[in-house]
């Protein structure tokens, strides 16, 4: 892997040169790296988004290896073939792409940002961290902005239904990976689209993704983002998307991997009678902290959001979840829902839960709830009661555990990815305790 | 039947932390055998089923249960199922995000042993829910998950119909239901009765008449006390009390 060394000046400039961009993104960067300069990185202490994550176990020096195309093939990744389309990343670099024919003809595009430049770069400097997540949001999204490697544009025209799923394959092989993932679902238009982020069991490193989606008036859109990092991989990370007029959208993270990851999810309801489900499900075990802040940003009235977040801990394993609904003065008829339930496998499994509420309109339907729980031995009897071997009792009813919020993920193949993900994570947590969680 | 299995209890005693409930109990049932066990409330029934499936709070103190020689006490419960025997709850749990059909396909892959195609699965699982009256989309909800009492003891029929067990314990699977529902549970004792032996513990004396058992047990104070054929249901019924089986024991 070529890569640049150090978030320097001299990086951001080298990098922009490498992936031969043109002047308004080179500065865009540029603008990007001197605030970044300027900015301290969060007080673990004193902010409250950052309290229970420790940022001093990440050594971000250490990390700063940008890796730079090079010629990277897609030998190692093996593109599912039940998705109408597929890209793959390996470390920032789109080695293979495939799309459907027939969305192709119609307009849909999925390729790289910087391949998409040419054709595309009204749309993408509109679009690109301007309206949706924006540079100057914090030390990481300036981080980002600085040093954003070739990322994911997915585009999909007015009025055009994508059936079936398209998906994403984001590898890391080392170093820092920012991904920048830009989806655009235009009025009226349908889009089913996965993102899976993996990396090999040995490998070090440091991602910080950030994933834009934009969706147009009365869009309909699911996103399913599963992260899969390796045991060594730190991660500061946002998913967001913003929903125009009447937009039903449905976004659905699975925070599995890493060593200590910082996800910012959110929705912003930007647009009357727009719908936003965000699902969540996270999988901590020992040595891990999967960390999550989840914003319910309803700007305009007429909106309905509704956030489910499962968490199941293994023992050692740390979640955080601290869940923001945020209603503007102006957003009456607000509809937002929150719930996060967290399921404890062992003793020294710990999860935090922090519901917040800021409510500024006067006519408005919130509630939120958080529960704690442990595998109830009850159950586990009655299913080896009928046949299943204790290892296996608990392994259904961990997956059990998370299937409400898959179930309702509205694409089949999407659930069966999620579910997929589960049973790993599953197998790999029975297999260092013997067969039993 | 060529080998008929065999259960024995013989002397058992049962404590729930420091209390003992079951105070040397014995008896033997046969496969094809129809068994009905009666008696006051608090009288060690349930404690009897759980300690026979192996829950892991009753502790067996003393005495031995045998299936066809095999010590079930040493085995864990699902072992006890995969030898045959079966348990429908009382109050059996609810478990979300479980579907009835998941669960009762690993279910009977783990008693026989053998992986069983999706399509044998479906086409068993579908005669069963007809005999049992259940509709279709029963079988993709999550067990037990906001059903009825009723619903839930039609669900313990449906995996006994699955199961097939060689013997089975029904703890006042009746308790809490309608006439017609009793009729099903009595009409599923009596489908299977050839190839299962059953152990119904039940309050009602219809439901005695309905399954025209081989034996009705009497059970108080930990013990059977009393052991004879339809006739003593009908007496408790005309006697409305357990006091004469004190006085006769």
């Amino acid at each position: 892997m070529s890569s640049l060394h150090g978030f320097t000046r001299d990086s951001v400039v080298a990098l922009s040169a490498a992936l031969a961009e043109p002047d308004w993104l080179l500065a865009k960067r540029l603008e990007a790296f001197t605030a970044f300069e300027q900015t301290p990185y969060p007080d673990t202490r004193s902010d409250e988004d950052w309290r229970r994550c420790d940022l001093r176990r990440i050594d971000f020096d250490a990390l700063a290896d940008i890796a730079t195309p090079n010629g990277a093939t897609a030998s190692a990744v093996t593109a599912a073939d039940d998705a109408v389309g597929t890209a793959t990343f390996v470390d920032g670099t789109l080695v293979g792409s495939r799309l459907n024919a027939e969305l192709a003809a119609q307009g849909v595009v999925l390729t790289s940002l910087h391949q998409a430049l040419p054709s595309h770069g009204e749309l993408i400097r509109t679009h690109f961290m301007t309206h949706c997540v924006q540079p100057g949001e914090g030390k990481f999204t300036l981080l980002h902005a600085a040093f954003f490697n070739q990322g994911l544009f997915c585009y999909v025209p007015r009025g055009v239904q994508v059936d079936g799923a398209l998906l994403a394959q984001v590898e890391l092989g080392g170093g820092s990976l920012l991904h920048h993932s830009l989806i655009i679902v235009d009025d009226g238009a349908r889009l089913s689209l996965v993102e899976e982020y993996r990396s090999a069991a040995d490998v070090t490193g440091l991602s910080v993704p950030i994933t834009e989606i934009i969706a147009g008036r009365d869009a309909q859109v699911v996103y399913a983002g599963v992260q899969e990092w390796g045991p060594k991989v730190y991660e500061v990370g946002v998913k967001r998307v913003l929903a125009g007029p009447g937009a039903q959208v449905s976004l659905c993270t699975g925070n599995l991997g890493g060593k200590l990851s910082k996800e910012f999810i959110g929705a912003a309801l930007a647009g009357s009678g727009s719908s936003v489900d965000l699902l969540g499900i996270s999988f901590p075990a020992a040595g891990q902290h999967l960390d999550q802040t989840t914003v319910q940003d309803h700007r305009v009235a007429n909106c309905h959001s509704n956030l489910r977040f499962l968490g199941a801990v293994g023992d050692k394993g740390r979640s955080v979840f601290r869940g923001v609904i945020s209603v503007h003065p102006e957003a009456q008829q607000t509809d937002a829902y929150q719930k996060n339930e967290n399921l404890l496998l062992g003793d020294k499994a710990r999860a935090d839960s922090m519901p917040v509420l800021e409510i500024l309109a006067d006519d408005v339907k919130c509630s939120h709830g958080a529960s704690l729980s442990h595998l109830d031995n009850e159950i586990v009897f009655y299913l080896m009661s009928r046949g299943l071997p204790r290892g296996e009792a608990q392994r259904m009813m961990v997956a059990g555990f998370f299937e409400p919020v898959i179930e309702q993920v509205p694409v089949e193949s999407v659930r069966a990815r999620l579910q997929h993900a589960v049973a790993q994570r599953i197998d790999n947590l029975a297999a260092s305790h013997g067969g039993l969680l | 039947m060529a080998d008929m299995a065999t259960l024995v209890i013989d002397d058992l005693h049962v404590s729930i932390g420091d209390k003992p409930i079951l105070k040397g109990l014995s008896l033997t049932m046969k496969q094809g055998e129809r068994h009905v066990l009666m008696g006051a409330n608090g009288s060690g029934k349930s404690t009897l089923a759980y300690a026979l499936m192996g829950h892991p709070s009753y502790d067996v103190t003393s005495g031995s249960v045998t299936l066809d020689g095999e010590d079930l006490l040493a085995l864990e419960p699902n072992e006890r199922a995969k030898l045959g025997l079966f348990l429908a709850f009382q109050n059996p749990k609810e478990i979300p995000g479980v579907s009835v059909s998941n669960f009762l396909r690993q279910a009977a892959q783990s008693v026989r042993g053998e992986k069983i195609s999706l399509r044998d699965f479906s086409r068993s699982m579908s005669a069963n829910m007809k005999q049992l009256d259940m509709k279709p989309e029963f079988a993709r909800r999550y067990l037990n998950d906001g059903f009825s009492g009723g619903e839930r003891k039609r669900c313990e029929m449906l995996q006994l119909l699955t199961l097939a067990p060689r013997i089975a314990i029904l703890d006042e699977t009746d308790s809490g239901l309608d006439i017609q529902m009793r009729q099903l549970v009595a009409d599923v004792v009596l489908a299977q009765h050839e190839r299962t032996g059953f152990l119904v513990v039940t309050h009602y004396e219809d439901v005695v008449q309905q399954m025209q058992p081989d034996y009705v047990h009497i059970m108080t104070d930990g013990r059977i006390q009393m052991t004879g054929g339809i006739e003593l249901a009908e007496r408790l019924t005309a006697e409305k009390s357990w006091d004469w089986v004190a006085e006769e024991a």
